[in-house]
């Protein structure tokens, strides 16, 4: 039976565009639906960034699409590299949304914590890679414990100013535990710059699989075929064994899981 | 008062990302102070975890929809591992686009659209894309003898210079009755085959090895009936090398 996937191309590759986009849409209209449905929850942001979605792909004779198809020898899947592409776009619409949306930035936000509100609530960054982007800009250098009480100032004010805050995947506000001591603090940002470090010194690989289970919440299965490990088991393993070594590097230097 | 033994260290990483969904296991670390508190700790590290600085990204290496597309399939190359374990754009990419592929409905389409093109890689590559394929293949064949002999370096065939992937024969997208036994063509220089069955979040049910083409599911592995699950077969052609066929259902008949 010809594919019809095939015979998308085929008018795409014979010039005829139009009936190459139909073709596409046709076969791939479900896939982009579901692909969305996994970033945007509410029906018309789902319509509005469909729109969007196929708006792009069919620009300029489908250039986008021609990434692909005209690649000597493409690397992925065509449908994994389609997910690939529709989360970009979803995400680039969110930003726009969220930029026009804007009223103003709360006037009572600090100079950081309006570079915090730019990375997060606009341009749609997660709180590691907001933190990442200051290190690498600030011309005083932040420590992560600066950075998670202005983080944490930042959204109370947003919210308490009634500004527009949003979150492609739900982000929640950092946890606030109340008021501790300085010398809590102080400890508690020694230690998870130390866990930083302690990281660094984990093999890339296993780094990966820890940051991508635990942090990203990812499943087993889905880590092992990332980080290229032949079952779950080797994650749950790798792990296991990534995570024993920082506990006890964080005991070996004083510090306890309640510093944290 | 133990209720039954104390799980794994590895269980417990497992549990810290993600609740018990077994009610045994569920009320055993509820009983059990032991793991309660390891519990809480690996928690307390992984929020730590999220906060931690990391190595200051290389922005000039940052990956592509291609890429990151290539490694949500199986295809990281060693230099990737170290960029993306650094730089949180890129991980949150890749993460971003594994989930959404490992959602019940992006999977089920994905399965829908890639069955339908059982050659796909010969349709792209044509005759002059095999001379490359093929030149690429030698470089991956030198990169690798200079390459630690560890776990660490395993890695995939890139999707589209994979030698020939395992032919599954059968269940394929058919509903079925217990004892299910999953059988595939013989894979040329296949060794060994390593069989995997999930659930429809992509967690592993059940896996084995075995040096033959058909495996039975065991009746100890807990199927539902009317629940579709998803197996696939990787086939060892090398030294760290697999070959892995796609996903394909079946559904347990009731």
């Amino acid at each position: 039976m010809e594919s019809r996937l095939d015979r998308w191309l085929e008018e795409l590759r014979g010039g005829r565009t139009d009936a190459a986009w139909d073709l596409f849409i046709d076969r791939h209209r479900r896939l982009i639906f579901s692909a969305i449905r996994h970033y945007a929850s509410e029906p018309d942001d789902v319509m509005d960034v469909f729109a969007h979605v196929c708006e792009a792909l069919h620009q300029d004779d489908l250039a986008r699409l021609r990434r692909y198809t005209d690649a000597p020898s493409p690397e992925a899947r065509f449908s994994t590299w389609l997910v690939a592409v529709v989360r970009n776009l979803t995400v680039d619409w969110f930003r726009h949304r969220d930029g026009r949306r804007r009223q103003s930035v709360p006037a009572a936000l600090s100079p950081l914590q309006r570079r915090i509100f730019q990375h997060v609530f606009v341009d749609g960054d997660s709180h590691e890679e907001c933190f990442q982007r200051l290190r690498l800009s600030e011309a005083e250098p932040i420590s992560s414990h600066q950075f998670s009480e202005a983080l944490t100032d930042t959204y109370r004010l947003v919210h308490a100013a009634g500004a527009e805050a949003g979150s492609l995947r739900g982000r929640a506000a950092p946890d606030t535990a109340g008021p501790v001591s300085p010398e809590q603090d102080s400890l508690a940002a020694a230690a998870v710059e130390h866990i930083g470090t302690l990281l660094a010194m984990l093999e890339p690989a296993d780094r990966l699989a820890i940051q991508l289970f635990v942090v990203d919440e990812l499943s087993a299965a889905d880590v092992a075929r990332i980080v290229g490990w032949p079952s779950a088991k080797m994650v749950y393993n790798r792990v296991s064994r990534g995570l024993a070594t920082l506990r006890r590097e964080l005991r070996r230097s004083g510090i306890e899981p309640g510093d944290l | 008062m133990q209720l039954s033994p104390c799980p794994s260290h590895a269980t417990l990483a497992r549990l810290a990302a993600r609740p018990a969904s077994d009610r045994a296991l569920a009320a055993h670390i509820a009983g059990c102070a032991a793991c309660t508190q390891a519990l809480a700790e690996l928690r307390v590290l992984g929020a730590a975890m999220s906060r931690a600085p990391l190595a200051e990204p290389q922005t000039t290496d940052c990956l592509d929809e291609m890429a990151v597309a290539r490694i949500v399939d199986g295809g990281i190359r060693p230099a990737e591992i170290a960029h993306a374990a650094g730089c949180a754009g890129c991980r949150s990419r890749i993460a971003d686009v594994a989930a959404a592929g490992s959602t019940k409905s992006v999977a089920a389409e994905v399965e829908r659209i890639e069955s339908s093109r059982p050659d796909w890689r010969r349709r792209f590559l044509g005759t002059a894309g095999l001379a490359a394929a093929a030149t690429l293949i030698f470089v991956f064949a030198q990169q690798s003898s200079g390459d630690r002999a560890s776990e660490v370096d395993t890695y995939r065939d890139p999707a589209a210079m994979a030698p020939v992937v395992p032919a599954l024969i059968s269940p394929l997208d058919a509903v079925v009755m217990r004892p299910v036994a999953l059988r595939w063509q013989s894979t040329p220089d296949a060794t060994q085959y390593h069989v995997t069955v999930f659930d429809a979040e992509g967690s592993i049910v059940w896996d084995s090895e075995t040096a033959d083409t058909t495996l039975t599911i065991p009746g100890t592995v807990p199927l539902v009936h009317g629940t579709t699950y998803w197996w696939r077969v990787e086939a060892r052609v090398g030294f760290d090398r697999w070959s892995r066929s796609d996903v394909t259902p079946f559904t347990i008949g009731r």
